[in-house]
């Protein structure tokens, strides 16, 4: 039995084109999945070496309103009497600011000295503590390296002094940690107040959480967020205490599904391969049933060795998809200080194996089952829709529709739409057959434009892959050109001041000060920012002089009044509120005024007037500053003359030119996955012209009878690839559209908490429609390899 | 009179594997305009060769092959691919015993192929009464898979005699069809290439067929 594996492998041979064309393809789906998910794990990497040192090991926060540490000891009891089951541990939190040396600092207090936090503490070192393990020493503080301490220094505030016993890189400016007492000493705080508690809940899914999210990075942001309630208190996700990391997940994940486009292409190509060569083979296959050999052995055969294939293909596509990551990673970070390191894994060497193996069996399976009917007559071209497209309309609308169904709705909606016109393709071509007879045109036209309906089963595969992959680049190409023009708007309101000054620590209000008795002239306005809760949610408060001019600068047109606030669009979907709606902050209510755009926030946006900031925190901290009136070489010269640490100084074009070449290259990866998608189909769009013209091959020795020339028929390929191309952007235009504004409307805003206007851009549409009818064109114009066609 | 189509010492053979196969050898053939000629012999005698060569969609290894037509010669044995192909695309009309004709054009658009190949548009009215005379008025607009075998191959005649070239090669015309079909076949075409005075050189099997000739060039292995 092994020789009809062997006759499978030589048939492979002896049409090696087809062949290579298939580990071709499959190799580039491979090579796209491998290097997202190389340049994933990078990312990862870095992300996992930032984490907040009080919430090692907390998967939840409870909190209820007005809680003490009166409350956190009787939930405690309940859980030590064994009536919260799920919960593995719990410790108390206080959050809250204190001012030292001029400069806010955020006061983190935890219970370092009970064992549990031992247990937190051995994190500690992979999350950036600059020291190993650190256990409790009385009066020390762990600081975030953005205070500018390190272990061995002291910290002074007000009359106390704690010393440092480590440095870590939490993300959090201005952080500082320590045990619950000493927290509550630094915030001059009453020893029974209680921020929320930190709880481990169990999660029996845990493990396998985490290997999806080994195997999917960013899944975890892809999926909706679950909340709910312990005895009394409100649970939340620690995820949303580290908006960055959630953040950058979302943006691994929406890669990845990127990434992943081309391995679906590769899926629709190997099963068209795989369609192809069973028709060559029909003839063999059944003489062999003939002479005994079951269906089911010849299907297993089929099948290894179109593993086999698989194999070689994932071997080339690993190797490929490391050059890839780092191709992509330069393309994205040429010019960065700090770029990810690339390196591969045992987790990436199998999911390639995995994906390009599946995919490759998946395809054979599909066109072995569909394909092999033998010993009758053809089966004519079946309708391709079946019962899976009611479900997909249904996928579709519950992905778009409900909210809860997180960043994987956003993409499930997508994915069916996608399988629903490309499995549209081979019956709108039979479909359109008969409006296609009746176009006018000499006879080499209709010649060639007939045979693009007539063998839609040799075609429709591919041309429903090229429509998928030109879709998405016209959908994420539109996108992009939204999104770049809200963000150009965005930073034509924001850059109204001619100079902004990163202050590096130094306290706004001395150097405006300072800055203003040395230019007169000069108009100087400070910014500040600090971390708050609104019901619970983790906000950044912004605080300057809004004037009508700075209200301006976020879309409003008036000055801001005394509780008033304007609010990003990511704060207004997180706690669903919007323009007119009140929010209870620090004890107190702001109303909302307007509602701004907030492209790059990684958390939810409040802005106020520094006199609403006083009334809520007391003395607040500026670290920023804008100057307009001075020259740019005047202000460096006057802040090198000064002493402590150099501050930030850039100008308003010079800072466009950066925010503008950021985001190109934010967005390099996204085209270079999508032209990558759009290579793979081109290659199976070109087998399957290879297969029609082999399939035809009666009509073209029909032809030279007749007296064709080759450039006649060269124009019958270049009309036939016109034609195909042509239909395929038709169907790529409407789905490309529901994919961009899918994008911008439902991903964008469930990923980063921003929405997008779709904007119509005409070069965005029509650079992927050309190139879809280029690519077709070509692949009708590449000449047709001459292969055996008989068994091996 | 000058002979329609004249093959001197031609030689042809092809790769048969690994061995090298002559299939003519220092082969003399002259056919007059208007003549009828059977070709014949058993399987691999190079019938179909024949009537490839004198299409030109082979080219012969070594000796003189022309066509004459209107006091021209078109030696194809000095001509390129091109040149070839535009020579038989005016002057022979070909029928195929399978795949005859194009499967995504319907009958008309068939016949009115070599109409269009060669801008001879003028000549679709006769076109149009040939298949009209071949019994397939009413079958304009069917395409080929909608077709019987036998009226396939009367499409096919009414296609090679579209354009009226001079010639007319024809390989095993009826050896797809019953007894009855093929009479009918056998039967339309004598009777339009008589009334064109072409020239025909048809390959078959069947003796009846090969009756049916001016004259029989037997070919062997």
């Amino acid at each position: 039995m092994t020789l009809i594996g062997l006759s499978f492998l030589r048939f492979f041979r002896r049409t090696p084109w087809t062949t290579l064309t298939a580990a071709l393809g499959v190799s580039l789906g491979v090579a796209s999945t491998v290097a997202v998910h190389l340049i994933s794990l990078a990312v990862a990497g870095a992300l996992s070496t930032v984490g907040l040192p009080h919430l090692q090991g907390v998967t939840h926060l409870a909190e209820r309103e007005q809680a003490s540490m009166d409350d956190y000891f009787a939930l405690r009891r309940q859980w030590r009497n064994g009536k919260l089951p799920d919960v593995v541990r719990m410790t108390p939190i206080v959050e809250g600011y204190v001012v030292a040396d001029g400069r806010r600092l955020h006061v983190f207090g935890t219970d370092w000295y009970a064992a549990p936090l031992r247990g937190m503490n051995s994190g500690l070192t992979s999350s950036g503590l600059t020291g190993s393990n650190v256990d409790y020493q009385p009066g020390a503080v762990v600081v975030d390296e953005s205070v500018g301490l390190h272990a061995g220094d002291v910290l002074t505030v007000g009359a106390n002094r704690w010393s440092v016993a480590a440095s870590v890189s939490a993300n959090l400016d201005g952080g500082v940690f320590a045990d619950i007492g000493d927290a509550l000493q630094l915030l001059d705080a009453p020893a029974d107040r209680l921020s929320y508690v930190g709880v481990q809940v169990h999660d029996p899914f845990a493990d396998l959480a985490a290997l999806l999210e080994d195997l999917l990075p960013g899944l975890s942001a892809a999926l909706p967020e679950q909340s709910s309630t312990l005895a009394d208190w409100h649970l939340r996700s620690v995820a949303a205490e580290q908006p960055s990391v959630q953040f950058s997940k979302s943006v691994l994940f929406n890669l990845g599904a990127l990434g992943s486009l081309a391995l679906l292409v590769a899926w629709f190509l190997i099963y068209q391969i795989c369609v192809m060569w069973l028709r060559r083979q029909r003839i063999v296959m059944e003489r062999l049933v003939a002479l005994g050999v079951g269906r089911d052995v010849l299907a297993r055969y089929f099948y290894a060795a179109v593993a086999a294939l698989g194999c070689v293909a994932t071997v080339v596509g690993l190797a490929a998809g490391y050059y890839l990551a780092h191709f992509l990673t330069e393309l994205s970070t040429a010019g960065f200080d700090s770029v990810p390191r690339i390196e591969m894994s045992v987790a990436v060497v199998l999911k390639a194996a995995f994906s390009g193996i599946a995919v490759a069996l998946v395809g054979a399976w599909i066109a072995f089952r569909s394909r092999t009917h033998f010993f009758e007559a053809a089966v004519p071209g079946r309708s391709a829709v079946h019962w899976w497209l009611p479900v997909a309309v249904v996928l579709f609308a519950v992905g778009i529709l409900v909210p809860q169904s997180g960043l994987a709705g956003g993409f499930m909606a997508i994915l069916a739409a996608s399988l629903v016109a490309a499995g549209l393709v081979a019956p709108l071509l039979r479909g359109v057959r008969q409006w296609v007879v009746r176009l006018p045109g000499s006879l080499l036209a209709k010649l060639a434009m007939r045979e693009v309906t007539w063998f839609e089963s040799d075609l429709g595969v591919a041309v429903g892959a090229l429509v998928l992959a030109v879709a998405t680049s016209l959908g994420v190409g539109l996108m992009i050109e939204s999104f770049k023009a809200d963000f150009e708007r965005m930073l034509d309101q924001r850059l109204a001041h001619e100079t902004f000054i990163d202050l590096a620590g130094q306290d706004g209000l001395v150097v405006a000060e300072a800055l203003t008795r040395r230019f007169p002239d000069a108009d100087v306005q400070a910014y500040g920012r600090l971390r708050a809760r609104i019901e619970g949610t983790a906000v950044e408060l912004g605080f300057t002089r809004f004037d009508a001019a700075e209200s301006a600068r976020y879309g409003h047109e008036h000055a801001l009044a005394e509780n008033e606030a304007l609010v990003s669009e990511s704060l207004t979907t997180a706690l669903d509120v919007g323009v007119g709606d009140t929010l209870r902050i620090a004890g107190r209510e702001l109303t909302i005024v307007h509602e701004f755009s907030g492209f790059g926030d990684v958390q939810p946006r409040l802005l106020v007037d520094n006199a609403t900031a006083e009334t809520l925190y007391g003395q607040l901290p500026f670290d920023r500053l804008s100057v307009a009136g001075v020259p740019s070489d005047a202000l460096l010269a006057w802040f090198g003359e000064r002493p402590g640490s150099s501050p930030r100084v850039q100008q308003r074009d010079a800072m466009r030119v950066i925010a503008l070449e950021i985001f190109d290259r934010t967005f390099a990866i996204t085209n270079a996955l999508t032209l990558l998608a759009l290579l793979v189909a081109v290659i199976g769009l070109y087998n399957a012209i290879t297969a029609l013209r082999l399939n035809q091959l009666a009509t073209s020795d029909l032809l030279d009878a007749l007296g064709v020339n080759r450039s006649e028929k060269r124009r019958v390929d270049l009309l036939r690839g016109l034609t195909i191309g042509l239909f395929a952007v038709l169907l790529a235009l409407p789905l490309g559209l529901v994919m961009g504004a899918v994008l911008c409307q439902v991903i964008n805003p469930r990923a980063f908490g921003w929405s997008i206007e779709l904007q119509l851009s005409v070069p965005a549409m029509l650079w992927p429609l050309g190139l879809g009818i280029a690519a077709a064109v070509l692949a009708g114009l590449a000449p047709t390899p001459r292969e055996r066609l008989g068994s091996g | 009179m000058s002979a329609a189509i004249s093959l001197k010492g031609v030689s042809k053979g092809f790769l048969d594997g690994e061995r090298y196969r002559e299939v003519f050898v220092d082969f003399d053939l002259a056919v007059a305009p208007g003549e009828i000629v059977a070709v014949c012999g058993p399987s691999g005698s190079g019938k179909s060769t024949l009537l490839n060569l004198v299409a030109g969609l082979l080219v012969v290894d070594g000796g003189l092959l022309n066509l004459r037509h209107g006091g021209v010669d078109y030696p194809l044995h000095t001509l390129d691919e091109a040149a070839r192909g535009a020579v038989r695309r005016r002057l022979v009309g070909y029928v195929f015993q399978f795949f005859n004709l194009i499967p995504t054009l319907n009958v008309l658009e068939n016949v009115r192929f070599p109409l269009a190949l060669n801008d001879r548009d003028d000549l679709l009215p006769q076109a149009r009464e040939r298949l009209a005379t071949l019994g397939l008025a009413d079958r304009l607009d069917a395409f080929p898979d909608q077709l019987s075998g036998g009226e396939r191959q009367r499409v096919a005649i009414a296609r090679a005699l579209a354009h009226e070239p001079p010639i007319v090669l024809a390989d095993e015309p009826t050896g797809n069809l019953d007894a009855g079909n093929s009479e009918q076949v056998a039967d339309m075409l004598w009777s339009e290439v008589e009334r064109l005075g072409c020239v025909l050189l048809v390959a078959t099997h069947s003796e009846a067929i090969a009756e049916r000739a001016h004259r029989v060039v037997e070919l062997g292995r």
